[in-house]
């Protein structure tokens, strides 16, 4: 088991070389495809992590066009762009403090007040048109190298991602939160502060979909309310996470790639009809991929012990 | 225009707009209220029924009103197998599962209809103008066309009927007790692989027949069942889940809300202003206005 671990470890440093040294050595449509992967990830991340404090966040895409405005409107200010990108994150926790007092509601009556949020935000955003440009959309500044430096910004975030979850999947924090998941009346009767914990997972989700949106800014020219409030992203997130698996460490990042590359692909070669493929595509990897890809391989292995345990 | 009058109009303008929401969440109401499906597919529903409603008045010239019939006998098999493929599978899945995955299916189901209305329908708006419906009618000081009193007063219909089945049937009941707790209602004798099944055909069957109903009220294009997703959610939400009178009243409200919004300060605020307010309501009642049970 120790020796699968340190070769583990050997084969994420080596894909993380690779992947830092990429820009230079691949053609630049490869390592656009590489880096609408890591916004993916970051995405399907930000929905996981809200999840796996049991409250599901079906408005990541409205956290992402918030820090994508946000960002915008800070760069003209002669904000350093990574201040600007950190202040997209921390300013939509900011904005979104407020609802946080939502994480009290259940089950289903949580899911659609955060599907509700997107609507809000862009609506202000179209009410405000002196600030924010209203429908007419805002250009953005640019910066240095924008490909190149928003390639690496996202890549940083994705090993944060994953290093703090992996830290957190094998922390005690880990029961806590299994406990909210499976039952919130049971969690908090044995005195695990169920609110704090949704409220400081929230946040982060909130952090990490915004941070998002700035980091994709970074390489726009123009945003408007149509471009980065974009439901198709919720269902890419969604649909990424439930494939590669919920509240695992390595299952959303799995899944974003892959629908990605797949949504990239059908965009390029089907004009029309590369929606009503992805569509069917989530029914299916859903419905066959019940339980993510990565408790699918799970139990898999786990039958092959018991077998092995049998004869 | 007295005064008085000037304050009444924009509620009356409104109850009958809160008609038009009240109808398009009729079916929502089943599905997402009782049921507790979260069914992103609802506006692709309605879009298709729209279509089909148009279709049969276009091209056999079938009165949007008998039409409205006939569409929703052909969406309640659908419904039934809407449920059986893309929700049951999840059913035994832990809570919150239960809500997540559903939304992935429905979603993927709404990205093919919508992606397919727009490859043969094209993005062309279409409307369907029948004469007798757009004539006014006249209430206390105002005209409104018979086809929004006609709308007004099938909503409310709708929803005492559904009220009546829920409380007063057999299979309403059995719908009930299944999505309090499916394995008591199991362990009383209850078949428990019907109700759902039936609840969810009855929930399409009136979305469509919700849907069919606004044919010659509203212009018709693949993205018109989005226009109306988030607002039937906020509907049916806002009244309490399973709350057959807190929909019907979250629609008449949503209705008044946004006349007084056009008739006071500007449209664009509309959105907004419902979302604040509803979160405001849930955040002082968590289970909605008139909601009992906890989700």
């Amino acid at each position: 088991m120790n020796t699968l671990r340190i070769l583990t470890r050997l084969f994420t440093i080596v894909i993380v070389a690779a992947l830092s040294i990429s820009p230079f050595l691949m053609e630049s449509r490869v390592v656009h495809l590489i880096f609408l992967c890591f916004i993916y990830i970051i995405l399907a991340q930000s929905m996981n992590i809200a999840s796996i404090a049991g409250a599901v966040n079906l408005g990541v895409h409205g956290m992402f066009g918030l820090g994508a405005y946000i960002f915008a409107l800070a760069l003209p200010y002669n904000i350093p762009f990574p201040i600007s990108l950190l202040l997209s994150g921390f300013g939509s926790v900011v904005f979104l403090l407020p609802f946080l007092l939502l994480l009290k509601l259940r089950g289903a009556y949580l899911a659609i007040a955060t599907l509700t949020l997107p609507l809000l935000i862009s609506s202000v955003i179209l009410l405000m048109p002196e600030q924010t440009g209203g429908a007419r959309g805002l250009f953005v500044p640019s910066v240095p190298e924008p490909h190149l430096t928003s390639y690496y910004v996202a890549l940083v975030a994705v090993l944060i991602l994953q290093l703090a979850l992996d830290r957190l999947f094998r922390s005690k924090y880990k029961y806590a939160l299994d406990a909210i998941f499976d039952d919130v009346e049971v969690a908090s009767s044995l005195g695990i502060p169920v609110f704090k914990y949704r409220c400081l997972f929230f946040s982060i989700s909130v952090f990490f979909a915004s941070f998002a949106g700035g980091i994709l800014t970074l390489t726009l020219r123009y945003i408007d309310v149509a471009t980065v409030f974009n439901t198709d992203d919720l269902g890419i997130a969604t649909a990424a996470m439930i494939f590669g698996g919920v509240r695992t460490v390595w299952g959303p990042l799995i899944g974003a790639v892959l629908f990605t590359v797949v949504v990239e692909q059908l965009r390029a070669s089907f004009m029309y009809i590369h929606t009503a493929i992805l569509g069917l595509l989530m029914i299916l990897l859903v419905l066959f991929m019940r339980g993510g890809l990565l408790n699918t391989i799970s139990v898999l292995r786990s039958k092959i012990k018991h077998m092995k345990v049998k004869t | 225009m007295s005064s008085v009058e000037s304050f009444i109009s924009p509620i009356i303008v409104g109850l009958m707009t809160g008609g038009i929401y009240g109808l398009a969440s009729l079916g929502l109401n089943m599905m997402f209220g009782t049921l507790r499906i979260i069914n992103i597919a609802h506006g692709a529903i309605m879009m298709l029924a729209l279509y089909f409603n148009y279709w049969l008045y276009t091209l056999y010239d079938v009165d949007p009103l008998i039409g409205a019939f006939i569409v929703s006998l052909i969406f309640f098999p659908l419904g039934i197998v809407l449920y059986q493929t893309l929700i049951s599978p999840f059913r035994k899945l832990r809570p919150v599962d239960q809500e997540l995955f559903p939304v992935v299916t429905t979603l993927g189901l709404s990205l093919v209809a919508e992606s397919l209305a727009l490859t043969f329908w094209t993005a062309d708006p279409r409307m369907v103008s029948v004469p007798y419906l757009q004539t006014g009618v006249k209430v206390a000081f105002l005209y409104i066309s018979a086809g929004r009193l006609i709308v007004f007063a099938v909503a409310i219909t709708g929803y005492l009927l559904i009220y009546l089945f829920l409380k007063y049937t057999y299979t309403g009941l059995a719908i009930r007790a299944f999505i309090q707790n499916p394995t008591a209602t199991a362990l009383m004798g209850v078949d428990v692989k019907k109700p759902p099944l039936i609840a969810s055909g009855i929930g399409v069957m009136i979305t469509a027949f919700g849907a069919a109903l606004l044919t010659p009220l509203i212009s018709i294009d693949p993205r018109v069942g989005g226009q109306f997703l988030l607002l039937t959610f906020v509907v049916v939400t806002l009244g309490g889940l399973g709350s057959v009178l807190g929909a019907a009243v979250g629609g008449l409200l949503i209705g008044v809300l946004e006349s007084f919004t056009v008739h006071y300060y500007q449209a664009m605020a509309f959105p907004a202003l419902m979302v604040v307010i509803f979160l405001m309501i849930l955040a002082i009642r968590p289970t909605g206005l008139f909601g009992r049970f906890k989700a």
